[in-house]
């Protein structure tokens, strides 16, 4: 299987080739890097299958090395590597060919491009590294093509602003990511992974593995790093399906679920309870929200929360399994939701409406995402999604159990909202001349609602693919899927009900909601105790308190040396006055002093 | 009266002359007062020279010397004098307080 | 030494200090200069009382009757209308002062402690003739450099104040 090695170099080339030479390509550049991305994705599959066929892949060399300190590039293929890269592939390929129609005719098109296509060698990268090194560099790699790409349309002030806030807040992630590698380094000696998980870290791995978390949070938004992945909506609908739904932001999961051996049951817990928090004030927060993107950006926070809860209580299997299923149908949402925003020039919900006649394709790949999403029977968000909740069941976090059914529940809710306000009732202003997208676009969308059902039904199987210690099998707890399902089929007729059938207009809704409903619509004024924070706290207190030290405290210290020397050179300048009585008294005084000195000594 | 008590009058009498000299070196601020009190300390070391001589080795060197330091503060105070006449035209003062033309 | 000699040593000696101090602190530069003048006949008084002749005589002519003059000279060439003499400051006053009497303690006690080697007898004759051959014979050589030095002067002198004339 060495053929995996050019999985991530072929976008690499795509990536070189296009930053030098695009500007000779233009139109062509799409197809040198779908190009790319399509030869690894045969790759993929074929590294997939071979795993699948119980074939794994290690092979390392060394890169450089300072005295006894050694960096390998190693690439291992295990079962969850096989299979985080053919969601990657599968995602990127058709993000690509979507991009060819939503992308048309913008500038800088060969370097959208590019920076796509080295987001995805990263992306590979990571997936495939063997050490922490390897793992750390695509890792930031990743960060700065999502800084690049959510800043594509740089000339909008809100777009750097969003792109900046995305890399300072995974910015601090990375930080803790960091000092839980060089933890693990100084415990074992080593970054390679292999030797890392089997070595016994003592004391240290809860912390590690909560540094490690840390980083992870970052990437996948969990609360309270979440608030860059909003504002990341900013960027090129593509890009937030690609980076922001299928696979940077699972980065963080792919990570705790690498690094599974190091987490201990306390570490565990912390991952379940961050991840129920931000599960479920995600989802809160997108029930006010009225810009499309910003509806999916909280519902990616949301599901990503289900994963670390997955992960949290035990199940390596369940978290893996729905970020398999979450990519799939979340990037068919946004793809849709690029579409339609396509179609109306517009994000906002209330400003369309009545779309189902106009963009059939569209519509109806769609709601297939949406009824995933929402864990309706068959589909496959219902199977992973219900793996999840069966998992916090058994495991008896019975509290976590029960906000994930209240989660279902709002998800099921939020995400109908928006379908039956988009898609259904009368057209809006903006909605009145919409079309339907161009078959580069519309053709992905076709293509990823087949996984958003089908990857459901990888469930029977999924359990002794990709696990950890030992395989898992498949549970189906009847009770609990019944109670999942209840709650999810509660969302959609609730939506149905208020937006389909008008019950309460969304408006009125909002009034009787009253206080909650400002503190949803500022988003629980996470990001303006952020502002504070950053502004008040560190630049203020911490910042400004430096400022004064370093003006008053270093600066009066250098400058009074500085006077110390002008005031004796003052001094000393008697000697030069040019008054010869200065010179006289100074040469007699001396000759007194001299003679003294001489005398004491035979006092 | 011994020889070294003898010896002694004059010496003192030689310092208190020195010190003398030197105080005016250091006080005055007339270029010439100044001139004078450096030729006081002249006559001053002059005098312990002769008695030296008489006293102590009696064979005229002491005289000698001082011959010829009255020859060498005679060519000194005409060269000094002169200068100062130099200095006097164009400052047109004898203190030797405002003859400075540095800066500060 | 006899009680005269004493006697006359310390009439000398007190006038001597007096001019000196005179000269040393006085304000009217004419006054200073004469009592200048005095002091240096004191000097050739001691000079005198230490069977130094010769050497009196040549105090006499050459000190005061050239030096003096000379600067007597000096002092009429520059003397002003308006001859305000600033006094020194205070400080360097007393620093002056102290100064001059440290040094003075100092060296007094250095005499105190030496002990000089007694003279032998009187010299006999008059002290000018040996100081004649002397200066003619085994020192003609400081004679010789001393004579040119004076020259050098003489000359140094001229050219200095010519300089200013030719202005």
């Amino acid at each position: 299987m060495t053929y995996v090695w050019f999985i991530p170099l072929l976008p690499v080339l795509a990536f070189l080739i296009l930053t030098f030479f695009g500007k000779k390509f233009s139109k062509g550049s799409a197809y040198l890097a779908i190009g790319c991305i399509a030869v690894s994705l045969v790759l993929s599959y074929l590294a997939f299958f071979s795993t699948l066929g119980h074939k794994t892949f290690h092979q390392s060399f060394e890169w450089f090395s300072i005295g006894s300190f050694k960096v390998a590039v190693g690439a291992a293929v295990d079962p969850l590597a096989a299979l985080m890269l053919i969601i990657v592939a599968t995602v990127a390929f058709l993000v690509q060919v979507y991009s060819m129609g939503y992308m048309h005719g913008e500038k800088r098109y060969s370097w959208y491009y590019a920076a796509i296509s080295l987001f995805t060698a990263a992306m590979f990268g990571l997936v495939l590294a063997d050490n922490f090194i390897l793992f750390y560099s695509c890792w930031e790699l990743m960060g700065l093509c999502s800084y690049l790409l959510i800043g594509y349309w740089y000339e909008k002030p809100e777009a750097a602003a969003a792109a900046k806030k995305a890399f300072i807040v995974t910015r601090v992630g990375d930080i803790g990511l960091l000092v839980g590698i060089i933890m693990l380094y100084l415990k074992t000696g080593s970054f390679d992974f292999n030797t890392v998980f089997a070595s016994n870290l003592g004391g240290i791995a809860t912390v590690a593995a909560l540094l490690l978390f840390f980083g992870a949070m970052g990437k996948s938004a969990q609360f309270p790093l979440h608030v860059w992945l909003p504002y990341a909506m900013e960027g090129p609908t593509p890009v937030s399906a690609l980076i922001h739904a299928a696979t940077m932001v699972a980065a963080g999961v792919y990570l705790v679920a690498r690094a599974y051996p190091v987490f201990t049951p306390t570490a565990l817990y912390v991952v379940a309870i961050i991840g129920t928090i931000g599960t479920f004030g995600a989802a809160l927060i997108a029930l006010v929200q009225t810009d499309i993107k910003k509806i999916l950006a909280y519902s990616t926070i949301s599901q990503l929360g289900y994963m670390m809860i997955g992960l949290g209580v035990g199940s390596l299997t369940a978290g893996i399994f729905h970020l398999m299923t979450h990519a799939f149908f979340k990037a068919l949402l946004f793809l849709g939701s690029g579409s339609v925003i396509h179609a109306c020039h517009t994000n906002e919900i209330f400003e369309m409406g009545g779309l189902a006649k106009k963009m059939k394709i569209t519509t109806w790949t769609f709601i297939i995402g949406s009824l995933s999403l929402a864990g309706f029977p068959l589909t496959a968000g219902f199977f992973s999604k219900d793996e999840i909740i069966t998992t916090t069941f058994k495991e008896g976090h019975y509290v976590i159990f029960l906000i994930t059914l209240l989660t279902a529940f709002l998800t099921a809710f939020y995400i109908f909202r928006l379908c039956f306000i988009v898609f259904f009732g009368k057209p809006q202003k903006k909605a009145k001349k919409a079309h339907e997208s161009p078959s580069s676009m519309t053709t992905p969308l076709i293509i990823l609602a087949v996984p958003a059902i089908a990857a459901g039904w990888a469930a029977f199987s999924f359990g002794s693919f990709v696990y950890f210690k030992h395989p898992h099998e498949a549970e189906f707890n009847l009770p609990i899927m019944a109670a999942s399902v209840a709650v999810g089929l509660l969302g959609i007729a609730l939506a149905w009900k208020f937006y389909y059938k008008g019950w309460i207009s969304d408006q009125e809704l909002l009034e009787k909601m009253g206080p909650v409903r400002t503190l949803l619509e500022k988003k629980f004024y996470i990001d303006e105790a952020y502002s504070f924070l950053a502004h008040k706290v560190i630049v203020g207190g911490i910042c400004e308190g430096f400022a004064w030290i370093d003006r008053n405290i270093v600066n009066r210290g250098i400058d009074s040396i500085a006077w110390f020397f002008k005031w004796s050179g003052d001094e000393v300048r008697f000697s030069e006055s040019g008054e010869l009585s200065g010179y006289v008294l100074v040469a007699f005084g001396s000759l007194a002093l001299i003679l003294i000195y001489l005398i004491a000594s035979i006092l | 009266m011994t020889g070294a008590m003898q010896l002694n009058l004059y010496l003192t009498l030689g310092l208190i002359f020195f010190c003398l000299g030197i105080y005016g070196v250091m006080t005055k601020r007339n270029v010439i007062g100044i001139l004078m009190s450096i030729e006081i300390m002249f006559n001053a070391a002059n005098l312990n020279l002769i008695a030296f001589s008489r006293l102590v080795k009696t064979n005229f060197g002491g005289q000698l010397f001082a011959l010829f330091v009255i020859g060498v503060v005679a060519a000194e105070t005409v060269v000094a004098l002169a200068i100062i006449l130099a200095v006097y035209k164009s400052k047109n003062t004898l203190n030797v307080d405002k003859i400075n033309l540095m800066k500060w | 030494m006899g009680t005269a000699e004493l006697v006359v040593f310390f009439i000398l000696a007190t006038v001597g200090i007096f001019s000196a101090l005179v000269v040393v602190t006085g304000k009217n530069m004419f006054h200073n200069v004469l009592f200048f003048g005095l002091f240096l006949l004191t000097i050739a008084g001691q000079f005198l009382l230490l069977s130094a002749d010769f050497l009196a005589m040549v105090q006499i002519f050459g000190y005061i009757g050239g030096i003096v003059v000379l600067i007597l000279f000096a002092v009429m060439l520059t003397r002003k209308i308006t001859d305000a003499e600033v006094e020194v400051s205070a400080g360097k006053g007393i620093l002056s002062f102290v100064i001059a009497l440290l040094l003075l303690g100092s060296i007094f006690y250095v005499y105190k402690r030496t002990l000089f080697p007694a003279a032998a007898e009187l010299p006999k004759g008059f002290s000018t003739a040996a100081i004649g051959k002397m200066l003619l014979s085994s020192h003609v050589l400081p004679f010789e450099v001393v004579a040119i030095v004076l020259l050098v002067a003489v000359v140094g002198a001229l050219a200095i104040v010519r300089e200013e004339i030719k202005e």
